[in-house]
């Protein structure tokens, strides 16, 4: 089979809405009179992108208080169509995906055979032979001499002969745009019709969560799903190449007239972690190839372990036989603590693997940190949120097996100190305070009734 | 902006001498690529600083950075507006968001530092 993925590039790659993204800087100076700043850009997957348009303090608040657009582009799209493309992927991905209806969507992994991660993906089932996998960006790229193979090659590794699967990436031909937030009901409504959301099986309901309509918008096909990854209410939108620029422009000038903002990659970062008591774990950061899955927050969404067989089961039940303790925690810190060991009392406990400044955490959260800093203290202060893995659970465990976050009505919050250290682990210097939350920094919007939006 | 007074570490640092005392900041190239600057960790007056390594820390939005001392010397002023307005040096960062005084030990140090031009270029690559 000829390889699926792209040579590598010689230069970061541009979204097919670059102009667009220009042209929104340029409206962005005008409305807020002040003098027209580049965006500030940073190589993502081989894609030059917007880390922030204006700042990421202002654009990571967006999605919570009003809509947050970001252009999403550089992830791929890849599509699998056949009269065996259920099986290939079913052999493949840990999600039982025959058990899939159509419309539907579902959070899953790529894993290697030893059970480490490849990458995480939303798989979108378009008819009863035909799928759509949206993945992470510069997971399209295959070079052999960098040690990068794309997901749509690794998966046609598991191809059998004579199985009939057309694997193709069509991402040159979509523009993804994500619409967030609690006012991106009423945007999309006005931009597309309130049909666009209706659920496709219940017209007279909304959409329910992980799942996708297709729809005709001036003769082009378009997708929307209600997933994203902020955690909160919204949407992910693709639409025809051809429509991307002008899509991109009237969604972010509709955001800007409902007081929100496009925000670069920067604001995703935190508004991905700041979502629901254990925010959402990267690519890249909390996954990786060296480690397994195994006891992070969406792993029971991700892997079907009652499945005859995956790409590294036999690894992840060994992996879960030898009794892994590992855990993905929450922290809320007095300042950026990423790569930092995490400390409690002398002891190392883990490693922090995302770590970022956000203006979401309450002052309640901010103050229990105990920090000298001012702008932790402050009231429209700031605070670092993030995530790391600790060798062991941290919480303690009920008697059903959950771990008890909330004590007499109180979140569980656990005190513990970041250090750098040196090559051999050991900390140096002063170390930033911080603590492990039981109750995140704010509520995971996302799964919740659309009626508590749909009248804003 | 680059400006022609002035004297650069590849570090974005700039410093400023009068008689035997050097003010350091950031330059405005580092403010702008850092981003919102939401708090400084800085030395103490009587601190004694050392050519190349950190004496305090700069936390950005998404990016805590060493400030690297650019001189060896002793400290002998901080700018404590910074320690409640760190987002002066977005602001100034060449003016009133100056971070510290250090009192030179070795000004053939400052021989060492780069000239206007040749910071130029490293932020024009």
């Amino acid at each position: 089979m000829n390889k699926i993925g792209f040579d590598f590039p010689e230069l970061p790659r541009k979204t097919a809405i670059f102009e667009a993204e220009q042209w929104y800087q340029e409206l962005l100076s005008e409305r807020l009179g002040r003098p027209l700043e580049p965006i500030k850009i940073s190589n993502f997957g081989e894609y030059n992108m917007a880390v922030n348009y204006l700042t990421s303090v202002l654009e990571e608040a967006k999605a919570i208080e009003k809509v947050a657009i970001f252009n999403i582009d550089h992830m791929a799209q890849i599509r699998f169509k056949g009269s065996d493309a259920e099986t290939l992927l079913d052999r493949v991905l840990p999600a039982n995906v025959a058990s899939m209806k159509i419309g539907q969507c579902k959070y899953t992994l790529l894993l290697t055979e030893q059970a480490t991660v490849m990458d995480d993906l939303i798989i979108m089932r378009i008819s009863d032979d035909e799928f759509i996998l949206v993945i992470n960006a510069g997971h399209d790229i295959t070079d052999e001499a960098k040690g990068l193979i794309a997901d749509a090659d690794y998966i046609c590794k598991y191809l059998k002969d004579g199985e009939e699967v057309e694997v193709k990436d069509i991402s040159d031909q979509l523009v993804k745009i994500d619409i967030q937030g609690p006012l991106s009901f009423k945007l999309i409504s006005k931009l597309y019709g309130a049909d666009v959301l209706k659920n496709r099986n219940k017209p007279d309901k909304n959409m329910g969560f992980f799942s996708f309509n297709e729809f005709d918008f001036e003769g082009q096909r378009c997708i929307i799903s209600r997933t994203g990854y902020t955690n909160r209410w919204g949407w992910e939108l693709y639409v025809p190449v051809e429509i991307g620029n002008q899509e991109f422009k009237r969604i972010a000038l509709e955001a800007l007239e409902l007081g929100g903002l496009v925000v670069g990659l920067g604001g995703r970062d935190e508004n991905r972690i700041s979502a629901g008591n254990f925010g959402l774990p990267l690519n890249g950061s909390e996954y990786d190839r060296k480690h397994t899955p195994v006891n992070a927050p969406l792993f029971g969404a991700a892997i079907d372990l009652e499945k005859e067989d995956f790409v590294g089961k036999k690894a992840l039940l060994k992996d879960i036989a030898t009794g892994t303790t590992k855990r993905m925690v929450l922290i809320i810190s007095e300042g950026i603590v990423s790569g930092r060991g995490i400390y409690k009392t002398g002891k190392r406990w883990g490693t922090v693997t995302s770590s970022i400044n956000s203006p979401n955490v309450s002052l309640e959260k901010r103050s229990f940190i105990g920090s000298a800093r001012k702008n932790v203290n402050e009231e429209n202060g700031t605070a670092a949120i993030g995530l790391g893995w600790v060798y062991a659970n941290p919480f303690e465990v009920d008697e059903n097996g959950n771990d008890v976050l909330e004590k007499n009505g109180e979140a569980v919050r656990i005190r513990v100190e970041f250090y750098k250290e040196d090559e051999n682990k050991n900390p140096l210097g002063k170390p930033v305070l911080g603590y492990i939350s039981g109750d995140g920094v704010t509520p995971a919007t996302a799964p919740k009734a659309l009626k508590n939006i749909e009248n804003l | 902006m680059v400006l022609n007074d002035l004297l650069y570490t590849e570090t974005h640092e700039w410093v400023r001498v009068e008689g035997d005392i050097a003010t350091i900041g950031i330059t405005d190239y580092a403010q702008h690529e850092l981003g919102d600057i939401v708090y400084m960790e800085m030395p103490e007056v009587g601190d004694e600083v050392t050519k190349g390594v950190p004496f305090g820390s700069i936390e950005a939005v998404k990016a805590v950075e060493d400030i690297n001392s650019p001189v060896s010397g002793e400290i002998v002023e901080i700018n404590s507006i910074l320690e409640s307005s760190p987002e002066t040096i977005n602001q100034s960062a060449f003016e009133e968001g100056w971070i510290v005084k250090i009192k030179l030990s070795d000004s053939s140090e400052l021989e060492e530092l780069l000239k206007p031009e040749a910071y130029k270029e490293i932020i024009e690559d």
